[in-house]
């Protein structure tokens, strides 16, 4: 059967058309994560502790990477040992249980990140309402294309300074676990939605500076860069239009 | 058409995202502060019968609380916040907190947990630990124990929360023995005594009629050796825990003095003194003929052997003062490693390996410090008039002596972080000199 030119354009459309769209489609998946699964649990214990579900985190949660999984621990303490002691002891321990001092009353709140954009610190709001006027020398925004703003280095370090500039205060608060654990940095990967929020919890995607000596700190300073991330996220005032530029980045951190 | 369409996607996809990773906004942040974490230890939620065999299950969970929060204080590196002034964890919380009340206490994890005393006559003691930032657990463990064992369980709690946020080993359930001083100064009577690391569990090991000097615990913590000058004669005992029974390590007159045992517990290594000379020597620790390790002219004393078991630290006087000095295992190669002025005593190797603890005697004072086993790297960790006797705890992040006071001669026991800090008092009921921590409890 011979097809007429109509036929083949009208065949050649609608081919086009489902590259196109088995392409999005493609593309679409590849940029959304897999949605979150239920955590696992990976410690057993005695029979009645820990079989409950685990406390909810602050974003969705996924399963955890295939890393080395906490200690298991079913050592029971064995019975007293009948040490025979010579001589009765002429001093009782107290039985009652140590003391607590006076609780120190409580510090002021954890200071939290303002949910909104904030206007404190050297650098303003008007920081990124300059950038998102892309590169000054080549004109105001409307001149751009609408739909492809100039993302220039100016906007790019406008980015870091600004997500630098929200998650510091945090960052200040994380306790330093040691000698030698300022060495380790710590690089999280960190993807959001447009209104700043993690749509998977960080994932910690490298590690360097540990040694030998300092290797027993590794977990910890993981744990505090994600601590210094979470505590001052969600992030807020990144530019709209560069979204796509920020929807998927790295943070690294180290002690000092 | 499809397949070529699929293998084009298949090629393409990818492609993109290299592209967007290799143009990934990278966010360099540096921050952190030398403090303690404060944590929040409220008590325990409470399961289970009401009543048990160590009192109301709400007093024991209350109890478990104040137990970890006073061990995780004496860390240093952690400040526990409660549970005195804390509300008590809901049972609803104990996998579930609601993190905005313990961050408002001002603490950046949580300690959560409830205990129940079972139909089995066990006391289970649920241990959790949250980041009240990001709401994560960071760690669980569950111990079940006889109930009148209680605050072991509290213990090991405290070491799982310490070794999460520290990244050290734990080192809270161990027990520590030690020379129990009582009497006027000069008529004291020195017992051999052995409680739990946060001095609780008390007991005397030895009756009090002969001097007792440097107790040391076997590697497995089922046996001490010591010296005693029972029957006048300064010679070292082997005490098995178990039964009670204490036998020579040298059967025989010699005066044996400061043993210790090996990393394996094979060996002990001491001091004899024969023919006017005092010389390191080495023993099985189940008995047979010591070897003799050094020659040299002098009193050559206070050994102890490197966590790997092949070198060994002494003091010895050869060169004229107390000095320290490494050797091998065999006794070959000694060379000495102290050399910044003053006298160095009582070496003790790290259980990490890279220091070794000492008494400093200068300047009319003694003071404790540490050192590379090569020699350099001196610090002194302590300051007062007389402090002495150094013993590692197991994690080899803390140095436990004994601090004498001037005139009263009283003697009490202090434990000091290695890596700087104050030194803070280990409770006893008396006085007390030559401490040696145990190893970690299984």
């Amino acid at each position: 059967m011979r097809l007429d030119r109509a036929e083949w354009a009208g065949n050649g459309m609608a081919l086009g058309l489902h590259v196109a769209l088995v392409a999005a489609l493609s593309l679409n998946l590849a940029r959304h994560p897999i949605p979150a699964e239920p955590p696992a649990v990976f410690v057993e214990f005695v029979d009645d502790v820990g079989l409950e579900a685990a406390a909810p985190s602050q974003v969705p949660q996924e399963a955890p990477q295939a890393t080395t999984p906490d200690p298991i621990d079913e050592a029971i303490p064995p019975p007293p040992e009948p040490e025979a002691a010579p001589e009765p002891p002429r001093a009782e321990p107290r039985p009652t249980p140590p003391r607590e001092r006076a609780t120190p009353a409580p510090a002021t709140p954890r200071e939290r990140p303002r949910p909104r954009p904030r206007a404190t610190g050297r650098l303003g709001d008007d920081l990124l309402a300059g950038v998102r006027e892309g590169n000054s020398r080549t004109g105001p925004a409307e001149t751009a294309a609408p739909s492809a703003p100039a993302f220039s280095a100016q906007a790019q370090a406008g980015i870091v300074q600004s997500i630098r500039r929200q998650i510091q205060p945090c960052a200040n608060r994380q306790i330093d676990p040691g000698p030698g654990a300022n060495e380790i940095v710590v690089t999280l990967n960190l993807r959001l939605d447009r209104r700043g929020n993690l749509i998977r919890p960080p994932r910690v995607t490298g590690t360097t500076g540990v040694t030998a000596d300092n290797q027993r700190y590794e977990q910890r300073v993981k744990d505090l860069a994600i601590a210094a991330y979470q505590g001052c996220s969600p992030l807020t005032g990144l530019p709209e239009e560069f979204y796509d530029r920020w929807k998927d980045f790295d943070m690294t951190y180290k002690l000092p | 058409m499809l397949r070529k369409l699929l293998t084009m996607l298949a090629l393409f996809v990818p492609g993109v995202a290299q592209a967007q990773e290799d143009d990934r906004l990278t966010v360099d942040v540096v921050g952190g502060q030398q403090a303690a974490q404060p944590v929040a230890v409220p008590q325990m939620a409470a399961r289970g019968p009401v009543t048990t065999p160590i009192g109301n299950i709400d007093t024991v969970a209350n109890n478990v609380a104040l137990v970890i929060a006073s061990d995780l204080r004496s860390t240093g590196v952690i400040t526990p916040i409660g549970p005195v002034g804390l509300r008590r964890l809901r049972d609803s919380e104990v996998t579930n907190p609601i993190f905005p009340d313990w961050q408002r206490s001002g603490a950046s994890a949580l300690v959560a947990g409830y205990v129940e005393y079972g139909a089995n006559g066990r006391l289970t003691l649920a241990c959790y630990l949250f980041d009240t930032v990001t709401g994560r657990e960071l760690v669980r463990q569950g111990y079940a124990v006889d109930p009148a064992d209680w605050r072991r369980a509290a213990h090991k709690c405290a070491d799982t929360v310490y070794s999460r946020l520290s990244g050290e080993a734990p080192f809270l359930d161990t027990r520590i023995v030690y020379v129990a001083e009582t009497g006027p100064k000069d008529n004291r009577v020195k017992r051999i005594a052995v409680m739990d690391s946060d001095g609780q569990n008390h007991r005397y090991l030895t009756e009090g009629q002969e001097t007792v000097l440097t107790p040391r615990f076997s590697p497995r913590g089922d046996q001490l050796v010591y010296m005693s000058y029972k029957g006048r004669r300064p010679r070292s005992y082997v005490y098995d825990l178990a039964t009670g029974r204490s036998r020579l390590l040298v059967p025989g007159t010699a005066f044996t003095f400061a043993p210790s045992y090996s990393p394996d517990g094979r060996q002990i290594v001491f001091s004899m003194a024969e023919g006017g000379n005092t010389d390191i020597y080495v023993v099985a620790a189940d008995g047979g003929t010591p070897r003799r390790l050094t020659t040299m002219p002098g009193v050559d004393t206070s050994p102890s052997f490197s966590p790997d078991g092949r070198r060994i630290v002494f003091e010895s006087d050869r060169s004229g003062s107390q000095q320290l000095y490494v050797m091998n295992a065999d006794g070959s190669d000694q060379r000495r490693i102290s050399f910044g002025g003053g006298q160095y005593a009582s070496p003790t190797w790290s259980p990490l390996g890279n220091l070794i603890a000492f008494t400093k005697i200068g300047g009319g004072q003694f003071r404790i410090g540490v050192m590379a086993p090569t020699g350099g790297g001196e610090r002194l960790l302590t300051s007062a008039w007389q402090d002495e006797g150094p013993s590692w705890a197991p994690n080899g992040q803390f140095v436990m002596f004994h601090r004498t006071e001037r005139g009263s001669g009283n003697a009490t026991l202090y434990a000091v972080p290695v890596n700087g800090g104050r030194a803070r008092v280990m409770p006893t009921p008396l006085g007390g000199s030559d401490p040696s921590w145990s190893p970690l409890q299984d």
